[in-house]
């Protein structure tokens, strides 16, 4: 009756199917260790930055390496070996070496964390060249990039929402038939509608969803896109998917300062896939994140203040409005 | 080891190296060069006892690692000066040098961080289960940073297949690491319980009877071994742009390390006469000197090869 979560599916696909594949991880569970070996499920000390960098190493030299980073705020301990470090080699080396390599990380939502634990850093993430930035939208999405990312070869960092291991994870909305392999770079058809598009990346696409489900309650059709990836950013796909000639709302739990969605907007807007003022951008608080949740609450997008958006667009929305 | 032949390849270093800060005082090296002029006995002894599917992986400093690791001087050369036919495409330049023909992994220009891509690729040769160590160079300014620590109690943990060697030349860019640091490289890696050896890092043959003992613990499963080579550099750190940095070394300290010369050392215990071997290594680097010169620039198409998210390309936007 349960269903198997997609993450752990395809992640002992692979390494039944990869033998040359190995996991770098604070804590690795027995059960791993006894199908695949101490060897592979590599247990290591609390030491990101060696860690990320001896991940590295073993890219270099015809392995691949699944680095589970734990919660991504961890990952800010090595951003030398990922930044200058991961992220150049294949280049600096002029594509002598490539780097498979994969970096998972939880990112922030319904933990109550706070500051130092919770960050949701696809923009920031997005703007280190040679780096895959996936942010999964819903428990099948975060199946299907993992299965590319495990196959691809080149570093990516995959964002996870807690949201997507919650005990209610089968709950959330899903929009991926399956969790087949996914494309980088491809935004996705999260949901159709004619009325509007709401644009969303990783836990917003969840949001989006919820609110395209409560518009549905009054007869307005909202189509969402999941980006999938904030780096490759689909922009031209995105603008061939937006409903013509009505509101298109970006969604997105970072801060708008430098963020793949006012990227986003620039291009629709220049490109001319959407009208100005059609264009609305709903983004999170530039504060860091803080553990009460009556502070968080009207911090972040949620579903109600997609609804309260896509209502009061001055774009038609449908004529049944 | 043959020492004449250990000789011929340490003045291979030291004459291309100042060819290079001859270029670089006319303005011809793009950024910094940071010279390997008088440590070549530590890259020359080091190298001469790895086995050739072995990796390397260096730092800045890196030049002489990769000459003594069999790298074509010619491609290194213009990949140094950015001309057209560089070892790595013109994106390398001095500090970054690659050779996977050679098993030169890489080098990387921020301090210590090439312990732990070492570390892994020794996990690698580890899991390979070939007996092949892994060699990575240093400076003794490395041991200031956490990377290092982290990367040796790993290291050892694993018992990782890891041949670390500490070029201890006193400095740290232009600050003495004695103002920095409270202990000595040996006595730091002492204080992790690692099998470690101090050597004179001008003797050519020391260093190489050291980095084979070694080695050989490290293939045979003794876990990482490091080697504490004290030398000093005959030039400086690094000079960025056409201006030598001012001197910033005590002078006596300078002259009494430049009468222990890693090549005055060597020549001293040949019975030849090495007049012709420095007019024909001389002749060498200058030939392959006026070639990189000779060369164009590297293809501006190639700037966007060679990296993985190429949608954000210049041009993506309309």
């Amino acid at each position: 009756m349960s269903r198997r979560h997609p993450a752990g599916v395809a992640i002992r696909e692979a390494f039944t199917a990869q033998p040359m594949l190995s996991h770098f991880s604070t804590y690795q569970q027995e059960d791993l260790i006894a199908e695949y070996g101490a060897d592979r499920m590599v247990r290591m000390p609390i030491a990101e930055n060696a860690m990320l960098g001896m991940a590295l190493g073993m890219a270099l030299t015809g392995r691949r390496v699944l680095f589970s980073v734990n919660r991504v705020a961890f990952l800010f301990s090595a951003f030398d070996q990922l930044v200058n470090q991961v992220a150049t080699w294949r280049y600096m080396t002029d594509g002598q070496f490539s780097v498979p390599l994969v970096i998972r990380g939880l990112t922030r939502g319904g933990e109550h964390l706070g500051a130092q634990h919770e960050h949701a850093p696809h923009g920031m993430l997005s703007q280190i060249p040679g780096l895959v930035v996936a942010v999964p939208g819903s428990p099948n999405a975060l199946g299907g990039l993992l299965r590319t990312a495990l196959q691809h070869p080149d570093p990516v960092v995959v964002l996870e929402s807690p949201r997507l291991f919650a005990p209610t994870w089968s709950e959330l909305p899903e929009p991926e038939p399956t969790a087949a392999a996914l494309p980088f770079g491809v935004a996705g058809l999260a949901r159709p509608g004619t009325d509007l598009t709401l644009v969303a990346i990783g836990n917003t696409v969840i949001e989006s969803l919820l609110a395209a489900e409560r518009l549905a309650t009054r007869g307005i059709q909202a189509r969402v896109v999941d980006l999938r990836t904030a780096a490759p950013l689909d922009r031209d796909g995105v603008a061939a998917m937006v409903v013509p000639d009505r509101p298109v709302i970006l969604v997105d739990e970072q801060s708008r300062a430098g963020s793949v969605m006012t990227d986003l907007a620039y291009h629709l807007v220049c490109g001319g896939a959407a009208r100005p003022e059609h264009v609305e951008l709903l983004s999170g608080a530039g504060v860091p994140a803080p553990v009460s949740a009556a502070l968080l609450d009207g911090l972040l997008p949620d579903a109600e203040r997609i609804v309260r958006a896509a209502l009061d667009n001055p774009a038609p929305l449908a004529q049944r409005r | 080891m043959d020492l004449l032949s250990a000789y011929r390849d340490m003045l291979r270093i030291r004459l291309f190296e100042e060819s290079l800060l001859r270029c670089a005082k006319q303005g011809l090296v793009p950024g910094s060069i940071h010279p390997y002029t008088g440590q070549e006995a530590v890259a020359v002894g080091v190298l001469g006892a790895r086995r050739p599917d072995e990796w390397v992986v260096s730092f800045y400093r890196c030049h002489g690692h990769a000459l003594a690791a069999g790298c074509s001087p010619q491609r290194m050369m213009r990949e140094i000066l950015c001309r057209d036919g560089g070892l790595c495409g013109g994106k390398s330049g001095s500090m970054h040098l690659a050779d996977r023909a050679h098993h030169l992994l890489g080098s990387t220009s921020i301090v210590a961080a090439q312990l732990p891509i070492a570390a892994g690729a020794a996990m690698s040769a580890q899991l390979d289960g070939a007996g092949r160590a892994v060699l990575v160079f240093c400076g003794d300014g490395a041991l200031g940073a956490g990377g290092a620590y982290e990367t040796l109690t790993i290291a050892a943990a694993q018992r990782l297949p890891l041949l670390v060697v500490c070029e201890d030349n006193g400095w740290q860019d232009q600050t003495a690491s004695r103002w920095v640091r409270h202990l000595s490289p040996a006595q730091l890696v002492s204080g992790l319980d690692l099998p470690h050896v101090e050597v004179d890092g001008n003797d050519v043959e020391a260093v190489h009877d050291a980095a084979t003992a070694a080695l050989a613990a490290c293939r045979s499963g003794a876990g990482p071994q490091v080697v504490v080579a004290h030398t000093y550099l005959r030039d400086f750190h690094a000079q960025l742009g056409d201006q030598p940095p001012r001197q910033y070394r005590p002078q006596e300290e300078r002259q009494r390390w430049a009468a222990r010369d890693p090549l005055t050392v060597a020549a001293g215990r040949i019975p030849a006469d090495l007049t012709d071997l420095h007019a024909e290594v001389a002749a060498e680097i200058d030939e392959l000197l006026l070639s990189a010169l000779a060369a164009g620039t590297p293809d501006p198409a190639t700037a966007t090869t060679g990296v993985s998210v190429t949608t954000d390309l210049i041009g993506a936007h309309r």
